[in-house]
């Protein structure tokens, strides 16, 4: 097994590097695990994950680039505290079923984690979790034929920033986001240094490998020259897909928390969902006069399924609010 | 239709086995889907994307990336052509429509490929298909299911 270490390196090349070991890889180079620290914030958008996901007027103001990765998951804010590792193997080597891949390829990284000191653990929805808080965001992929998972060790957390770049449709969802992210994501302040090595020796030892130090193949260089011209080209990121009209927004900060927003008319329903419980939520609407609070607090962790039967007693702005909820939440939510 | 570990392999369609891939041709153009085996071990679908019509596509190239578990991967033509249709359409009435229905709705791309001659070249149907997805299906240990409503 290659092991690549980076070091600190542009925000374009903490993404180009990686995809470029996967092409290496899926080109006949051995399995490679490979780490990098960006030296500036930015933005990775998922391959999947719409344009407008992001609030890019932010993003400009802040200075931070977006690119557009070929992997899964949402957007994600990236910075020098947070140390990335990515792991490339070829798909015939992997499970077959897609999550059991990401969960044999994230396992090592778990036991990195706990010989660092974080006793973290792998949950039932292959989050690496702390109680239950998410300290690694992950995303995974075929590139070729190669498997790639990738992951990160987060040494401190800007969790306002993390909140920030996230497109948001009302206050209300933005305040429910930063507050879930700054309650559901846990910076762990391990040595990097340390969990590199814990990491190559678990993934060498999972992967049934010797760890040996490495570079890039002549051909990976030339991928990633090619890489580096395609993830700047602006239709690159724009071009993912399109967000539908009326399709309510809703954003993860962890599997199973949510925030769900939708507007129709003058009402509004903004929704944190923590396992499929209301965590808070927020109802707008002009006839539910001084009832709002009442609402609001019988709602507050109740199952989501029932919140509609709920919302029912309060007259016609509880019967559209119902609608609106069961909308907005109809299908998706895990 | 005949059902191995949970998997429908049915009848009437051509497979790429390797690649999980079933094909049906219909006057001269080619339509393309996962099988039961590959939405299974996909899992739930989150997302997907369709090479756009019009556009060229190489034997091997990918009609379409689809997104399950954080994971993207791609679905590949085993030949080469031109994409004639992607079924944006069912997907966005119903993401898990592959889930439930891989052999039907659940299609992916419609390719009218550029020689004929080529492209049953790997494929396989009948018979010869059963026998070699019931040792894929062994290979890989997977037993099938679909997404409930």
């Amino acid at each position: 097994m290659r092991v690549v270490d980076f070091g600190s390196v542009t925000p374009l090349r903490s993404q180009t590097l990686w995809h470029a070991t996967a092409h290496g890889v899926s080109a006949g180079a051995p399995p490679t695990l490979s780490f990098m620290r960006p030296s500036a914030p930015y933005v990775s958008i998922g391959f999947h994950t719409p344009f407008d996901a992001v609030d890019h007027d932010r993003c400009a103001r802040m200075g931070i680039p977006v690119y557009r990765r070929m992997v899964g998951g949402g957007p994600v804010y990236l910075d020098p505290d947070q140390l990335f590792f990515q792991i490339a193997v070829p798909e015939a080597a992997t499970p077959a079923r897609r999550p059991a891949a990401v969960r044999w390829l994230l396992e090592p990284a778990v036991e990195a984690f706990r010989a660092v000191g974080v006793d973290a653990d792998l949950d039932e929805r292959n989050e690496v979790v702390l109680g239950d808080r998410k300290v690694c965001g992950h995303a995974a992929g075929q590139i070729g034929t190669a498997v790639i998972v990738v992951g990160n060790l987060i040494v401190q957390f800007d969790h306002d920033a993390a909140a920030a770049v996230v497109r948001t449709p009302t206050g209300d969802a933005a305040e429910e986001f930063r507050r879930l992210v700054h309650r559901y994501v846990a910076p762990t302040p391990a040595d990097p240094d340390s969990f590199k090595r814990a990491a190559a020796v678990s993934y060498a030892e999972a992967l049934g490998f010797r760890a040996e130090d490495a570079g890039l193949t002549d051909t990976e260089e030339e991928k990633l020259a090619e890489l580096d011209g395609l993830f700047v080209q602006p239709d690159w990121v724009r071009d993912g897909p399109i967000r539908r009209n009326g399709v309510p927004w809703r954003v993860k900060v962890k599997s199973g928390v949510w925030v769900h927003a939708s507007e129709e008319g003058s009402t509004r329903v903004v929704v944190a969902i923590v396992d499929g419980m209301v965590d808070r939520i927020h109802l707008i609407d002009p006839d539910l006069d001084g009832a709002r609070v009442e609402a609001e607090t019988l709602l507050q962790g109740e199952a989501l399924a029932r919140a509609p039967e709920h919302l029912r007693h309060f007259g016609p702005s509880g019967q559209r609010l119902a609608a609106e909820l069961e909308r907005l939440t109809g299908k998706g939510v895990t | 239709m005949t059902v191995y570990r949970g998997c429908d392999i049915p009848s009437g369609y051509s497979f790429d086995v390797e690649a999980d891939l079933w094909i049906r041709f219909e006057d001269g153009v080619a339509r393309l889907g996962l099988t039961d085996v590959a939405q299974t071990r996909m899992g739930q679908m989150v997302s997907i994307r369709f090479k756009r019509a019009g556009r060229r596509v190489k034997a091997g190239g990918s009609v379409a990336t689809v997104e399950s578990a954080k994971w993207v991967g791609p679905v590949h033509t085993p030949f080469a052509g031109e994409v004639v249709a992607g079924n944006e359409e069912a997907f966005e009435r119903d993401i898990l429509i592959a889930n439930r229905d891989p052999y039907g709705e659940g299609w992916i791309s419609v390719v009218r490929p550029d020689d004929t001659a080529e492209i049953t070249e790997g494929l396989l149907a009948g018979e010869d298909a059963l026998t070699a997805y019931r040792e894929r299906i062994d290979e890989l240990d997977v037993s099938c299911f679909r997404c409930a409503d």
